[in-house]
């Protein structure tokens, strides 16, 4: 039972995330939040204050309001472009303002394109799709070392390629 | 040490998440999300699976306790822990007054009673563990000064700096979370062992699991009981007794662990086989260390061992590079080549060897190899000397010194070294022996990077795959010399019925508008523009030297491949120097057309002046398989009909008059009843 209903409700809590932030990283999290808030608390449900998807409904509400709180607080901190940070991948997690811009999004496209088509298979499959590297190993009939080395030079390439492109579009990488 | 959380890996992730803007969930997060709820519906942790790093930290914790304690009800709590409560407060004062300790837990497994864990305890003597998980049997015993782990069926226990003298005992009686939620029971108290005990009891989550815990007067936990609710009847699910004060026979804590079982000290092994005070030769070359440890030979075989790592005037010149990502050589790596140049006449000069490696490790900036060499000719001083030659490329923050400087990031030495080789010869067995013992120890102290694994495999396997890959580098000549140099390849069709008049070549080119087919040991060069038509039982018969050079290893793999174009089949096949004296079987089946772009914008941009654009297919899984298919472009757009499976398509181009480049790799899978597949624009780069 619970799990056919949150398979109901998983996509449109998904959702409403990407439509007010368009940002899949976030948009799992939250969803993941929301859904973990609810089974915690499946005890307090009270059928006789509404349907279970009311329920979970705002479960989803208060998430994403402590979301935007979160983010006012932060705001004015903030800058959103992704050539500020590509010199600290390796320190800082993203801001969630840099990934939500399409230019950001532009960028990596770009960069993915330019990268070998197995490198680009390889961080499509494992970091898009989800899918294991086990599975990407079968699938290519590889080791599993070897599809982990694939992709640490994805990940380089990939870095690589976006400084050089942020960098022709003429901003500068501190 | 503190080491800083490195965000590289989850900031590539989430850069290439934000390229997908689709409102709905991908399926594999939704089926992850599901998958855990349900676990946190039956296993009543309520801990939500976060993508940031410290909850993926903590559900490794769970997962290792887990397999450890072989129960996961205590476990939500330990790690739940919060600020410690009164009751909780006295508890854990009462553990710290134990002398003695002896916890015994059970767990059910299917119903039946099963022992977990077994826990002995003395203050300032040491704490053995033996914990029973679904597959393996652990036991640590921590003496404050050493811990010594091992695993029952193997043949070796390790040792290293004592971590933790206290271990479980302290975390298995640390139900704080039981403890803040649990609330008296009076008609439960009992007496256990004598000692009058009061009942607390508790539900978490509320409706799934129950338990009961029984503390003395001391406040300290006697006994714990869990029972979870399954299918309307609450059955037990883990039960803990614990004993204090009793006599411990202190043995108990010493390492013994059976007779035939070794004990291995983690710093040593290591030391011992990557050390560099004992190598024979070490030398700096581009800022990294190369050292040669073991040099063997038995005819004009020869083995090696090297390392490579980086130096310590690189570390201070470059820094540290914290980029692991799972991969330890961050500053360099190896390959080992052979001999070649040029004499006073332009002629090529070589000692060419077939070279594999045999096992290789990684660990801690160090590269460690052990290789084979097989020598594909004979020539002066080949028994006594070996011109070592090695390519060696920079990785990481080295990588990126050298073209900040703009000088070349990788280089060929040939040779690095001449070593003089041994009198005395070693058989293969012996450096398997060798290469077995040291990669079963490095095992057992944690390195992780290690192919091929001892711990994956029985001993028999791990020789047998060793002496495969010997058999490898010994060349073609040798298998014709035993198994007859004949392949017969019979072509049928989809049914099995043999298919005559099929052209059967090792290479077909599609030039422009006219089919070529080739047959040859290699593309381009060694082969001669004919082919083979089966005969009316659909049978072709090759010669070795058809598709092999009588030098090349025998680990190689060639492809046959038949094609009728105006049908639209296709069938393409390796070969292996097994299949000689045996028969081939070419399936002709139908083809999907895959087509694709060539883009040379950025060649172009570079000045380069184009002609020959061509693609070249490799039906094979391998990286660079032998190219089977050419195809002569007129234009930009390619269209070419390859058998189901995985291959790659790529191309070349001529710029320049003379000089050749590669453009970008494009894999191709194509499934069973695949018509047409596009591989979209593939981008032509200079090498």
């Amino acid at each position: 039972m619970w799990g056919r209903f949150l398979t109901d409700q998983i996509p449109p809590i998904y959702a409403v995330v990407m439509k007010r932030w368009p940002n899949r990283s976030l948009a799992e999290e939250l969803t993941q939040k929301t859904i973990f808030d609810a089974l915690r608390g499946r005890d307090s449900y009270d059928p006789a204050r509404g349907s279970p998807q009311a329920w979970l409904k705002k479960i989803a509400a208060n998430n994403l309001a402590l979301e935007a709180r979160r983010r006012a607080s932060q705001a004015t901190a903030m800058n959103g472009s992704l050539a500020l940070y590509l010199d600290r991948l390796q320190r800082q997690p993203l801001p969630d303002q840099v990934l939500e811009k399409e230019e950001t999004a532009e960028q990596v496209r770009r960069a993915l394109g330019q990268l070998k088509q197995k490198e680009q298979a390889a961080l499509k499959a494992k970091y898009v799709e989800g899918v294991q590297v086990a599975v990407m190993a079968h699938r290519w009939q590889m080791t599993e070392k070897a599809v982990h080395s694939i992709l640490y030079r994805a990940r380089n390439s990939l870095r690589a390629k976006l400084k050089h492109i942020v960098e022709r579009n003429g901003e500068n990488v501190s | 040490m503190n080491k800083t959380k490195d965000h590289f890996e989850d900031n590539i992730s989430r850069l290439l998440k934000a390229t997908d803007k689709n409102t709905e969930p991908p399926t594999a997060f939704v089926q992850q999300l599901l998958c855990e709820a349900t676990a946190q519906l039956s296993d009543g942790n309520a801990e939500p699976h976060s993508t940031h790093g410290q909850s993926w930290r903590r559900r490794w914790l769970v997962a290792a306790a887990t397999f450890v304690i072989g129960s996961a009800g205590l476990i939500a709590f330990w790690l739940t822990m919060t600020q410690p409560q009164t009751l909780y407060a006295q508890a854990m004062e009462a553990l710290r007054k134990a002398q003695t300790m002896h916890v015994v837990g059970w767990g059910w497994r299917d119903g039946v009673k099963t022992r977990s864990a077994d826990l002995w305890y003395e203050q300032g003597v040491g704490v053995k563990e033996t914990t029973w998980g679904r597959k393996q049997t652990r036991i640590r015993i921590d003496n404050g000064q050493y811990e010594w782990t091992y695993y029952q069926g193997q043949e070796y226990a390790v040792r290293r700096q004592s971590r933790d003298p206290v271990g479980m005992v302290e975390e298995v009686l640390n139900p704080a979370k039981f403890l803040e939620r649990a609330r008296r029971d009076p008609a439960g108290d009992r007496k256990i062992d004598g000692v009058p005990c009061e009942l607390y009891v508790g539900e978490y989550p509320a409706g799934t699991k129950r338990y009961m815990v029984w503390l003395d007067g001391s406040k300290q936990i006697r006994r714990y009981e869990e029972e979870e609710l399954l299918e309307g009847q609450w059955l037990p699910d883990e039960l803990i007794v614990v004993t204090y004060e009793v006599p411990v026979d202190r043995t108990c804590f010493e390492p013994t662990f059976g007779e035939s079982v070794r004990v291995v000290v983690q710093e040593e092994v290591q030391g011992q086989i990557f050390t560099l005070g004992d190598a024979l030769y070490t030398k700096q070359v581009m800022g990294l260390v190369f050292a040669v440890h073991e040099l063997h030979r038995q005819g004009n075989r020869i083995y090696v061992a090297c390392s490579l790592r980086v130096s310590k005037e690189t570390l201070e010149k470059v820094g540290r590079d914290e980029r692991v990502n799972g991969l330890s050589n961050r500053y360099g790596d190896f390959q080992l080549t052979h001999w070649g140049q040029r004499d006073e006449m332009g002629q090529w000069q070589s000692h060419p060897y077939e070279i594999d490696t045999l096992a290789r490790v990684d660990h801690d900036d160090i590269q460690f190899k052990w290789c084979v060499l097989e020598p594909k000719g004979t020539w002066d001083r080949m028994d006594k000397e070996y011109e070592l030659c090695a390519r060696v490329y920079t990785r990481g923050k080295l990588q990126d010194w050298y073209k900040k400087q703009g000088e070349p990031w990788h280089k060929q030495f040939r040779p690095l070294v001449t070593l003089p080789l041994p009198a005395e010869q070693t058989n293969d067995r012996t450096i398997i022996e060798k290469i077995y013992a040291q990669f079963q120890a490095l095992e057992s102290v944690r390195l992780r990077s290690i192919q091929p694994k001892p711990s994956r495999m029985s001993k028999e396997d791990f020789v047998a795959q060793i002496q495969q890959k010997l058999a490898g580098v010994l060349p073609m000549r040798q298998a014709w010399q035993t198994q007859g140099s004949d392949v017969v390849v019979r072509v049928v069709d989809e049914q099995g019925n043999p298919m005559p008049g099929v052209k059967v070549a090792t290479r077909i080119m599609q030039d422009h508008d006219r089919w070529r087919w080739f047959i040859g040991s290699s593309a381009g060069q060694n082969e001669q523009e004919r082919f083979a038509t089966s005969d009316d039982q659909g049978r072709v018969l090759l010669q070795g030297e058809d598709l092999f050079a009588e030098h090349a290893a025998q680990r190689w793999v060639s492809h046959v491949v038949a094609l009728v174009p105006e049908q639209g089949l296709i069938a393409v096949e390796g070969v292996t120097a097994g299949d000689f004296g045996r028969e081939v079987v070419l399936a002709m089946k139908p083809g999907c057309l895959v087509r694709g772009r060539v883009s040379e914008t950025a060649l172009r941009e570079a000045g380069k002046e184009l002609r020959n654009l061509e693609i070249n297919v490799s039906c094979s899984r391998k990286n660079h398989g032998r190219d089977v298919m050419t195809q002569r472009l007129k234009g930009p757009g390619f269209e070419v009909l390859l058998p189901v499976g995985t291959g790659c398509v790529r191309g070349s181009v001529n710029y320049d008059r003379s000089d050749r480049t590669w453009l970008q790799e494009a894999w191709y899978d194509i499934a069973a009843g695949e018509k047409e597949k596009d591989l979209g624009t593939i981008e032509l780069q200079s090498r």
